[in-house]
């Protein structure tokens, strides 16, 4: 289970990374491109398009994100329909089922993008190849799936459900917003002093 | 086969619900089986359409609008515009609760969110209405019920998606969102004043204060001018003025609020460096919550659009049409009945949720009724606000109810009468148009 942890955790670590980067450039593209209109009175060549694959790139790979957050949306009025002694093994089904259905999405992902690179398919403005982008939908969901997968085998490795989850990242978000409220009185005070907290 | 798979599918979807699945598999299972057995087997379109729903650039907005909230609510502007609104309220009665109001507001016209001036606001204004003497029900109920004012005064995150569904225009839906937003504020804050009339009655104004409040949030009050005033005059499209929010957040908090740029004029670059690594961890933490929204958001998106693109190349929405109108004759019969249903939806899904997997249906039975595509959307949207408050999926009352450490019942209780309030406001909303498209007509 150790093995399985730490996996998730490097693997939670690099699309971390790669959605920051992604965002930055998507932000920076826009940013760039609304600045270069107001001076210049042209906008950025082809920046809404690389704002656009920054997106696809934050959006697909921070399905895994969602997944490791636990926050992905669950009806939940079903719930008592069995027994609580059947939670385990319907856990179990959850997992699985999820990961069946990533692994599937991801399969006919990585057709759709093969097809567009054997017939050469290129974006309209930045006549980029398309197919490295799509394969971000086979690479997002794939990765979910992997992680489904050990979810499933390992119960406990599993984040809170979304419900809980949604509760436990705003309570978080809360104590964040007051902390940093708290920075903020801090700084103010410290300032009055006249010396940098 | 396709009149059996007619039945097997919604037995396999309630199945699916039984047994734990997510919306996206939910939603995936019908869209493959859709494409499988009524779009001659062609799966692969699912992809496709997933594809293009994903290559828009007016979903550029979506991030950057949540992006522009989570920095502005972990920064200072919050309180800056509480401090503002607590100074202009301070003699009226029920002031503090008045204040907190018009600081949702004000905050809901920077960010998209509703849990996010849920946050914003209340983790400062919920202890100070607490010492002040509010009962907590009362509190609580208020502040959820101001929190939910994020999705309707734009920019709104369900707006967009509600404008990118049915190709209705997003700024046109920004535009016909001030009206009932304004009124749902009037009427929470008319109620505040009358069941905390003789409650809280501060001093008088004091000029010192007010004008220092003013001067400490003056960078804080420009954001919404800048990305309303952008829109409404047409100067920005909303994609553009989320990539202005995102700039315009960085750029207050970094250099007009931390001081960063008094630092580098008087030449002190380490306290600049402070500000800008302080700045640059804000940056890193709100891209990885925004990176899990648009993670958990965005594949509901993509696929609920492949089902929209099948569903209208196969024209399901004009054949209900046609079986409904043959039930229901009457626009107010029609508008009782789909307000019902999306009370009780939005008990159960949140209104991205409920906005992406209905939209393909119920705006065009709207427009077979005479109903404008605008005004149908935003009251489809007041009518989901509600959703925030009703258990048991209500999402402002699960936060309240984690981050004010208050019990489920305590929260439930509180919003009631808003709850009330609300449904008169949507009735309103429903049956007088104008009221939603005055500003653009």
């Amino acid at each position: 289970m150790e093995i399985a942890k730490t996996f998730l955790n490097r693997l939670r670590i690099a699309e971390q990374f790669l959605c920051f980067t992604a965002f930055m450039v998507m932000a920076g593209a826009l940013i760039y491109d609304v600045l270069k209109r107001e001076i210049t009175g042209s906008g950025a060549f082809g920046a809404p398009q690389v704002g656009v694959i920054g997106m696809i790139v934050v959006s697909y790979i921070g399905i895994g994100l969602a997944s490791a957050a636990g926050t992905h949306y669950r009806p939940r009025f079903a719930d008592k329909v069995f027994p609580p002694r059947f939670d385990p093994l319907l856990k179990r089904i959850e997992e699985f089922g999820f990961a069946a259905f990533c692994a599937f999405l991801a399969f006919v992902a990585t057709k759709v993008a093969i097809e567009s690179y054997e017939l050469k398919d290129v974006a309209p403005v930045l006549r980029n190849p398309i197919w490295p982008v799509q394969m971000t939908i086979a690479l997002g969901f794939g990765s979910v799936a992997i992680r489904h997968v050990l979810y499933g085998i390992f119960l406990e490795l599993k984040p809170k459900p979304s419900g809980e989850g949604a509760e436990l990242a705003s309570e978080q978000q809360a104590q964040e917003i007051i902390h940093g409220h708290d920075d903020y009185d801090r700084e103010k005070a410290a300032a009055r002093k006249g010396h940098t907290p | 086969m396709t009149a059996v798979a007619g039945i097997a599918l919604p037995i396999v979807l309630i199945a699916l619900v039984i047994l734990r699945q997510n919306i996206v598999v939910l939603l995936g299972v019908a869209t493959f089986a859709a494409y499988y057995f009524w779009g001659g087997g062609e799966i692969m379109n699912v992809v496709y359409d997933m594809w293009d729903a994903s290559n828009r650039d007016v979903l550029l907005s979506v991030p950057l609008y949540i992006l522009a909230g989570a920095i502005m609510s972990q920064g200072s502007i919050a309180e800056r515009l509480i401090n503002l609104m607590k100074a202009f309220m301070k003699p009226i009665p029920g002031g503090l609760a008045l204040a907190s109001l018009l600081a949702c507001a004000i905050f809901a016209a920077i960010s998209g969110s509703s849990i996010v001036t849920l946050l914003a606001v209340g983790s400062i204004m919920y202890p100070a209405l607490i010492k002040a003497g509010y009962p907590r029900t009362f509190a609580i109920g208020m502040l959820c019920a101001g929190g939910t004012l994020g999705i309707i005064i734009p920019p709104s995150i369900p707006l967009i998606l509600y404008g990118i569904m049915t190709q209705a225009s997003i700024a046109d839906l920004f535009i016909a969102g001030v009206g009932p937003g304004l009124t749902l504020l009037g009427v929470f804050m008319l109620y505040s004043m009358i069941v905390n009339f003789n409650r809280d009655r501060g001093t008088w104004w004091s000029l010192k204060e007010i004008t220092t409040a003013l001067v400490d949030s003056i960078w804080a009050l420009l954001t919404p001018f800048v990305i309303l005033g952008g829109i409404y005059s047409g100067y920005f499209t909303p994609t553009e003025s989320a990539a202005v929010a995102v700039l315009t957040a960085i750029l207050v908090e970094l250099l007009a609020h931390k001081h960063g740029f008094m630092h580098l004029v008087r030449g002190d670059t380490s306290r600049f460096g402070l500000s800008a690594k302080n700045m640059g961890q804000l940056i890193w933490r709100t891209v990885g919550e925004t990176s899990v929204m648009m993670g958990g958001l965005f594949p509901i998106l993509a696929i609920a659009l492949s089902l929209n693109v099948f569903m209208t190349y196969e024209q399901v929405p004009n054949q209900i049409v046609e079986w409904l109108t043959g039930y229901i004759d009457s626009k107010v019969m029609f508008l009782l009945l789909v307000n019902l249903f999306l009370l009780v939806v939005g008990c159960f899904l949140d209104a991205g949720s409920a906005i992406l997997i209905l939209s393909p249906l119920l705006p065009p039975m709207a427009q077979s009724y005479g109903m404008d595509l605008v005004h149908f959307g935003i009251m489809m949207t007041v009518n989901l606000e509600i959703g925030y408050l009703t258990p048991p999926m209500g999402l402002n009352l699960i936060v309240a109810m984690g981050a004010f450490k208050e019990d489920f019942l305590t929260v439930c209780r509180g919003v009631l009468p808003f709850i009330g309030l609300m449904i008169i406001v949507l009735w309103v909303v429903a049956l007088y148009p104008p009221l939603s498209l005055f500003l653009i007509k």
